[in-house]
């Protein structure tokens, strides 16, 4: 980890070498990697990677240059190309200035020191009897295990300094069988103790097995249960595609006209945490602003979009702190997604279905039609029919045609429970049950 | 810089290794984006580095290092690269083989007219800026955007069977689009295709070839136009694909499917697997007789090309799908068991801080004997799509689901009419199993796809793809609700 000290350091030495106003971004960090195929680790590495960012303004035109170095020639070249780009370049009658403020955001809340110092090895010795019992059950487990840190620092010439570093872990596992099941789970946390390899073994081996010899069932409109990693994918492309201030500002968004309108069903609230557990973040965005929680969607009703300062200028309202590293092609976005919980339980859910699917995750989901919100992708990993109550059979995968407005107008149940999962960010996710979900084949 | 990669591989076989192999990459980019006749930003980003990769009885160790001038930090890395490696073996289950390769010395360089970083700024912005403007002219055009991206990289490989390869590259890109926005629905139009454009192994010439001040007017009047076409019906007709389209359709649905890392089941957990399992090897039949598609990392001016994979490996062309029938997998050295047990060269990673992983080079359809005309002629109900707009495909390469930008409804042999939103679904091989007819090489075309992701960290990578036009029968098109 590149502590404070050294980041101002960095910073300093930086800034005094260029006669411009200049803002500099340093992002980046270690992460060690396990990769698991074939009941085995055929990938370890160790990765360290960092950059600096230089930005330098010449009136209202800016330069951008980075390096992966912190001191010497390769800065002053930064500095150098970034000090070129801006003096030759056009204006850009939308740039804000860098901020004009004196104040520090310093902020190692979710960074465990006991993750960076635990041993990594003794993680892979655990995973070993796994492989074990996986050989002897004649399945096939797939699946990355990784820990690190991960910094993202700003600081100008005005004085402003922003500090945040985390810890970051992920676990994820696929089981294969034989005769087509395949089974998924996963963890992310950013403490490494709270991971632990058996139980998510255990939960994906469940899956696999009970989906072997999956059945063909007909496209048609489904109840489906989506388990929180299905459900990441859905909130994702809303996040994406529907709250950024950019789209939404330029009228792209499905929400451009709809402030304060009633959007989605009453059990629909969503907002943007980064100081909450599962989707944890930096309290700042990359303009430096410091940020709060907000609240997007309240009980089905749209609040507000994401703003960084453009986007908040030009539509009269209040910056939320979502800025990207300018320039930002995409605008503010949504880092720190939450989906709140209902009262409701997996469990539950199939219990009370009839006739219905349960899907574990989704998979290549791609937006149709980014205005009216729709998506596609195919069920992974894990994809059930349900009967009068109980998981019967295990069903091959199949393609959904839906859209976003539509399903989060037909959700019938949340679970209590929500789980931390990645995405653009983190987010926070429960399993949900929406009624008349659309497989098209 | 040779020497202190030659001690770092020494260094590795003293600790304990069976082999080692390191790559030191620079790497240089250039990046302009102009949105609404504005710049939006440019970038210049440069990183250097390198990569170790170790072998210790049979399992892999890789660790990367952007400190070359400290010597202690060096040796800390190779141990560290050595003691993953280590870690690994004692994990039950790890056999690695590396296939036989050819030790070489040897230095190559990708060819340019001009380079693109001596070109002048302000003559960059100029050309977007005025795409923009020309898309603007166009009562109802709300955004436009403009992109061009160069890359350098130097390459240095070396490993401890003694080769010693230094590679430099330079890769130029670009592409305009514009937007309409009509009571809630957003309409795109792009040239040479979306996501940022077309790209190839060549110089600031490439740009000006695709000359995209003289398609600016076009596609601004498409684009307007497309609220007012036909929504894309829902039935089963024929398809003439081109263009980006078709280069995503042979990524998706044949480049990714033949990656031997996902057959075996190494990817198993992240981008998938395959339908195309060893025991369809030689034996399965992936498309029609017209189906010919090949992996060619030596195609000049394709975007994947290289004379040596990053191990060491030269690049080649091989068949992968010929006359239709199933026949090649794209192969690393620790995964070329199959075939003639060698690898084909398509083992590569972004930049230095990533392991070499199976990936496409360039794959290619090969070009048929038609024309694109006598393939709209023979037509008699069908749409025509060459932008692609949305991509989907399941993990095991056998479910898939397009969309393109602008669709042209083809009756009884003519482009009647304009549809809007057309998207189509298939299952691979009995997508490419009607294919009935490809375009021939005087419309065949290489396309550069800089965004192609695989791997946990995920790396993107740069591939090319060359493609003509080919027509599909009875395919599903209109499936979006
Ligand atoms: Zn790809």
């Amino acid at each position: 980890m590149i502590s404070v000290e050294n980041t101002k350091e960095v910073f300093k030495e930086t800034l005094s070498k260029s006669e411009n106003p200049t803002q500099v971004i340093l992002s980046g960090g270690k992460q060690q990697l396990a990769r698991i195929g074939k009941n085995t680790v055929y990938q370890n590495m160790l990765n360290k990677e960092y950059t600096l960012k230089v930005q330098v303004a010449d009136y209202k035109k800016v330069g951008n240059a980075s390096t992966n170095r912190f001191y010497g020639e390769d800065v002053e070249k930064a500095i150098h190309n970034a000090t070129f780009i801006a003096r030759h370049q056009a204006q850009d009658p939308d740039w804000e200035g860098f901020l004009n403020v004196d104040d520090e955001i310093v902020d190692d809340k979710f960074y465990c020191k006991d993750t960076m110092d635990s041993c990594f090895e003794e993680k892979l010795e655990e995973l070993n009897e796994i492989f074990i019992d996986a050989k002897q059950k004649n399945v096939e487990i797939a699946g990355a295990f990784s820990h690190g840190d991960s910094i993202s620092a700003i600081g100008n010439q005005n004085g402003m300094f922003r500090y945040h570093v985390n810890t970051d872990c992920d676990f994820t596992f696929s089981i294969m069988t034989p005769n087509g099941g395949t089974g998924w789970s996963e963890f992310h946390s950013h403490r490494l103790a709270d991971i632990n390899p058996k139980e998510l073994y255990r939960v994906s081996l469940e899956k696999a097995l009970l989906s072997e010899n999956p059945i063909e069932i007909d496209g048609g409109e489904y109840t489906v249960i989506l388990e929180p990693p299905a459900v990441q994918s859905l909130l994702f492309f809303l996040g994406y595609a529907g709250f950024g201030g950019l789209g939404v500002q330029e009228k792209r968004s499905f929400f451009s006209e709809k402030f304060g309108e009633k959007v989605f069903g009453d059990n629909i609230s969503i907002s943007d945490n980064f100081a909450f557990d599962q989707s944890f973040g930096a309290p700042f965005d990359y303009d430096g602003i410091r940020k709060s929680s907000l609240n997007i969607m309240d009980k089905g009703v749209f609040n507000t979009p994401v703003f960084d300062r453009v986007t908040a200028r030009k539509m009269n309202k209040v910056d939320t702190g979502h800025a990207l590293p300018y320039p930002s092609r995409s605008g503010p976005l949504p880092l720190n997604l939450c989906l709140s919980g209902g009262e409701s339980s997996v469990d539950e859910m199939v219990k009370s279905t009839k006739k219905g699917i349960l899907v574990t995750r989704f998979f290549y989901d791609n937006l149709i039609d980014p205005g009216q919100l729709t998506l596609t992708g195919m069920t992974r990993d894990g994809t059930f029919l349900i009967e009068d109550g109980k998981l019967v059979s295990g069903i091959k995968n199949m393609r959904y045609n839906e859209s976003l407005p539509r399903i989060f107008n037909s959700i019938i149940a949340l679970s209590k429970q929500c789980w931390s999962l990645r995405g653009f960010g983190r987010l926070s996710v429960p399993a949900i049950k929406v009624e008349g979900f659309s497989f098209s084949s | 810089m040779k020497i202190l990669l030659k001690k770092a591989i020494d260094l590795a076989l003293s600790m304990g290794a069976d082999y080692a192999d390191i790559r030191y990459s620079k790497f240089d980019s250039e990046s302009i984006s102009v949105k609404n006749g504005q710049v939006q930003g440019v970038d210049y980003h440069s990183d250097y580095g390198v990569g170790i990769r170790v072998l210790c009885g049979g399992a892999w160790g890789f660790a990367s290092n952007p400190d070359l001038d400290d010597s202690v930090r060096m040796e800390t890395v190779v141990k560290r690269a050595v003691d993953l490696a280590k870690a690994s073996n004692k994990v039950s289950g790890n056999n690695i083989e590396l296939a036989k390769k050819e030790s070489v010395e040897d230095e190559w360089a990708s060819k340019f007219e001009v380079d693109p970083f001596t070109v002048p700024l302000e003559e960059k912005l100029e050309l977007l800026m005025k795409c923009c403007e020309e898309m603007s002219k166009v009562s109802g055009v709300a955004i436009t955007n403009g992109g061009l991206d160069f890359i350098r990289e130097d390459r240095l490989y070396m490993d401890t069977e003694g080769s010693e390869i230094s590679q430099k590259f330079v890769q130029s890109g670009g592409g305009i689009s514009c937007m309409s926005l009509l009571g809630g629905e957003v309409q795109q139009r792009s040239y040479p295709s979306a996501h940022r454009g077309n790209h190839n192994m060549a110089g600031y010439e490439f740009i000006k070839e695709m000359d995209f001040l003289q398609e600016a007017p076009r596609l601004a009047k498409e684009v307007v136009e497309l609220h007012k076409a036909i929504l894309c019906p829902t039935e089963k007709m024929d398809i003439i694909l081109g263009g980006s389209q078709l280069v995503l359709q042979v990524h998706e649905s044949c480049g990714h499917a033949v990656e031997l890392d996902r057959v075996l089941g190494y990817e198993a957990n992240f981008a998938g697997t395959s339908f195309l399992t060893l025991d369809k090897w030689k034996n399965y039949t992936y498309g029609s007789k017209k189906v010919n598609l090949v992996q060619d990392g030596t195609t000049t001016r394709a975007i994947g090309s290289a004379k040596y994979d990053d191990e060491g490996v030269a690049c080649t062309k091989s068949d992968l799908v010929k006359d239709g029938e199933f026949v090649g997998y794209l192969k690393s050295r620790d995964s070329a068991k199959f075939e003639n047990g060698v690898s084909n060269g398509a083992c590569r990673a972004q930049g230095w801080y990533n392991v070499p992983i199976v990936r496409m080079t360039n794959v290619h359809l090969l070009p048929g004997n038609e024309t694109l005309d006598e393939l709209i002629t023979s037509t008699k109900r069908g749409i025509f799509m060459c932008e692609n707009r949305s991509w989907s495909i399941d993990d095991k390469r056998w479910n898939f689901q397009f969309g393109s930008e602008l669709g042209w409804m083809i009756e009884n042999g003519k482009i009647t009419g304009m549809v809007k939103n057309p998207t189509y679904t298939g299952i691979t091989p009995e997508f490419w199993g009607n294919c009935e007819g490809v375009a021939s090489k005087d419309e065949w075309k290489v396309w550069g796809t800089p965004n192609c992701g695989k791997g946990q960290p995920m790396q993107v990578i740069r591939v090319g793809h060359g493609v003509s036009y080919a027509k599909f029968k009875d395919v599903k098109v209109g499936v979006s609700k």
